[in-house]
């Protein structure tokens, strides 16, 4: 009796082990490719985590500057920024834009960004803020194009904020948040990765409440189709994108597909086509070590941007592999944006610089 | 019966199930459970009408481009000769001259070499399981009939690459090729069953046993010969040199993390490989379990210096809607020609 039980958890311990090898993808690499030429962008240097392009003033906003799972604020020595890049003419230098009004200048780090267009058509964007000590908040700030600053209008703290990642703005006051696990620390992050009990969501907030609508989950980056009507978040660490039916009078979700990437796509951008991009990490044993000591330049992982066609039903995609690097050219990708017709490239990185690409080769064939 | 100690067969089962299991786990790692393609081209890309696919395909020093086909009607089993244009991406069939009585040409793998003003191509007749030697006249798409080597260690010849006038290498990739199943093991599990041999004049010396390779190149500048192992995922550069023979000075093997099925020396120096990036659906299309499986090209550089690494780059990836099990490919010009042995596929550069 001793011995079935103990070969059934010597099974388990197998098939355990095995499955932990596969999640860290240690068969995998990457072959290096480029749309076209590439040339790296001034201004971000320790990060280019999130991008939103906003095309009717042909502009990016780059959050730069990211804190994550840091348990000693005396290491972080950079400055959290957002970043402006001129869209219209190709300069490779993004300016650092001043931020009005924080209550807590240094503690300002900024993660996932989305804007909005209000209804006197001036931009008012959503970012994701983490502080020196890990706290978490979303800020509203409305962008003065004359003034040329970003205006701080209030900051939304809620305890279902729990890690957020990425936000989707859906309104004015209103928008979606991805937490990407619940652990504070690296520790306990390691836990929730080797356990496989996640403890991340996506939560809603309307203005005044939040709602969960997805827990025990990992939720990465977070986009809404251009019709506003279709939900993609990234569960990264399983390498799936679930595709879900978005309703925001009845704050509710409704799963329609989940696609299998075998790659952790982190952040993503919805073309003009209503095509997802997204940035991803090929290969997670390198990521994980890249991000756990990102102020190493030794350390460096693989970076991959893809382009997902999907299908009218939104069950399958058709999968583009638009660039792939090995690390040393870029980084640990997390987000990829297209513009001019989708003619050039913007790809944000982790922990380190942008990289901005024409695209040269065909994505339909 | 012997009966052993509740120890010993407690050791005896732990020791078994932990063999038994970290090569099970090896071998799901090796055949790329967790691996997909993602799909990925150069530029424009379009199958050339009413071309069968490709066989074999060598250049010459000028960009000639020369190519074995499969005719389309497969009853006859006819192979033929082509020198194919790039620039207009048409074929023109090649007029064979001489040849002895009653002699009739069914090429496979071919290789050629520029030493002479006309170059000669060495040609694997699968008819006769011979090489014949021909002599290439580029003004009028004609090759005359030199010579023919003869060896029963011809038989099951996968790629050759010549070295000179007279000189040429050539790899067998099996000992079972006939046997469906025994030829799957090969495949499959790494242990060295093929063959490299060097053929001069009427003398044939095996140099190296390989596991399962699949192409071969020598580079006369290098004093090397690379060969693609498709089982171990990687490219050999083996460094040789004529004493008493020839023979190996030096070997290095490179990881390339996929299965290599052939392999294109270019003008630089690099090479044009093709891999199956996902092993388990190549396996599963062998079995028709499937009907379609990716395919890969990429261009490998191996450095001079033995401690640097490879430099590769991906010029080509499908899923296998486009083109399945990839397993030959050249650049002619500003084209990357790639065939799967029904079907050319012409990429701009």
């Amino acid at each position: 009796m001793l011995k079935i039980v103990l070969v059934v958890l010597l099974a388990f311990l197998v098939q355990y082990v095995f499955k932990t090898l596969l999640m860290f993808d240690i068969n995998k690499r990457t072959y290096n490719h480029r749309p076209g030429p590439c040339r790296k962008v001034d201004g971000p240097v320790h990060g280019s985590e999130d991008i939103a392009i906003v095309e009717e003033l042909n502009l990016a906003f780059i959050t730069s500057g990211l804190v994550y799972l840091i348990e000693d604020p005396t290491q972080v020595t950079w400055k959290g920024q957002i970043f402006a890049y001129d869209l219209s003419k190709k300069t490779y230098k993004a300016e650092s834009i001043p931020i009005v009004n924080l209550e807590d200048g240094d503690g300002f780090h900024p993660h996932g960004i989305s804007h909005w267009i209000k209804k006197d058509g001036s931009v008012r964007l959503f970012v994701v803020v983490h502080s020196k000590q890990f706290r978490h908040s979303i800020a509203i700030l409305d962008f003065d194009k004359t003034k040329w600053q970003l205006n701080h209008v209030k900051t939304v703290r809620d305890d279902k904020f729990v890690r957020p990642n990425d936000v989707v703005a859906t309104g004015e006051n209103s928008f979606l948040v991805s937490n990407d696990g619940g652990a504070q620390t690296i520790v306990g992050n390691a836990i929730e990765m080797f356990t496989g009990f996640f403890k991340g969501g996506l939560v809603y907030f309307d203005g005044m409440n939040s709602h969960y609508l997805l827990e025990n989950t990992v939720a990465n980056g977070i986009i809404l189709s251009r019709d506003r009507k279709t939900l993609f978040v990234s569960h990264i660490n399983q390498e799936t994108i679930g595709v879900f039916a978005w309703d925001q009078k009845k704050i509710t979700i409704k799963k329609i597909s989940e696609i299998e990437t075998l790659t952790g796509c982190d952040n993503f951008f919805i073309d003009n086509e209503d095509n997802l991009w997204s940035g991803c990490h090929p290969v997670l044993k390198d990521a994980v070590g890249h991000l756990g000591d990102a102020t190493n330049p030794n350390l460096y992982s693989q970076s991959q941007v893809l382009r997902f066609k999907f299908s009218s039903d939104l069950k399958s995609t058709e999968m583009l592999e638009v660039f792939s690097d090995d690390g040393r050219f870029t980084a640990a990708s997390a987000i990829a944006a297209t513009f001019d017709n989708g003619k050039q490239l913007l790809i944000g990185t982790v922990f380190r610089d942008l990289t901005h690409c024409d695209i040269d080769v065909p994505l339909d064939f | 019966m012997l009966q052993l100690s509740p120890f010993a067969s407690n050791c005896l089962f732990f020791t078994s199930f932990a063999i038994v299991t970290t090569l099970f786990g090896k071998l799901l790692l090796h055949i790329d459970i967790n691996k997909r393609t993602y799909n990925h081209v150069p530029g424009e890309c379009g199958v050339i009408p009413n071309l069968p696919g490709i066989l074999g395909l060598t250049t010459s020093t000028t960009g000639r481009l020369y190519m074995t086909t499969n005719s389309k009607d497969i009853n006859t089993d006819q192979t033929h000769l082509f020198t194919f244009y790039s620039d207009n991406r048409t074929a023109r069939e090649i007029e064979i001259r001489g040849g002895p009585p009653k002699w009739r040409l069914t090429p496979g793998a071919l290789s050629i070499n520029s030493e002479t003003s006309n170059p000669n191509v060495f040609v694997h007749n699968k008819r006769t399981n011979n090489i014949d030697v021909f002599e290439t006249n580029e003004q009028n798409d004609a090759w005359q009939y030199r010579k023919t080597f003869k060896d029963e260690q011809f038989e099951g010849l996968t790629d050759i690459s010549a070295a000179g006038l007279n000189s040429f290498f050539f790899v067998k990739s099996s000992i079972f090729g006939t046997n469906f199943a025994l030829n799957i093991i090969e495949r499959v599990v790494p242990i060295p069953t093929g063959y490299i041999y060097f053929v001069s004049g009427n003398n044939i010396q095996q140099i190296s046993r390989v596991s399962f390779p699949t192409g071969i190149v020598y580079d006369s500048v290098k004093k090397s010969i690379f060969v693609t192992s498709s089982t171990r995922n990687s490219i050999y550069r083996m460094k040789v040199q004529v004493k008493n023979g020839i023979e190996i000075v030096s070997s290095k093997e490179y990881d390339l993390g996929c299965s290599p099925s052939s392999i294109w020396k270019d003008f630089d120096g690099s090479f044009l490989i093709t891999c199956h990036p996902v092993k388990f659906r190549y396996l599963l299309s062998l079995f028709n379990v499937i009907t379609s499986s990716p395919s890969l090209i990429l261009r490998v550089a191996v450095p001079t210096d033995k401690d640097k690494p490879l430099t590769i780059t991906q010029l080509y990836s499908n899923d296998g809607a486009t083109i399945s099990n990839a397993n030959v490919t050249v650049r002619a010009g500003r084209s990357l020609l790639i065939s799967d042995g029904t079907k050319i596929l012409n990429c701009h550069l």
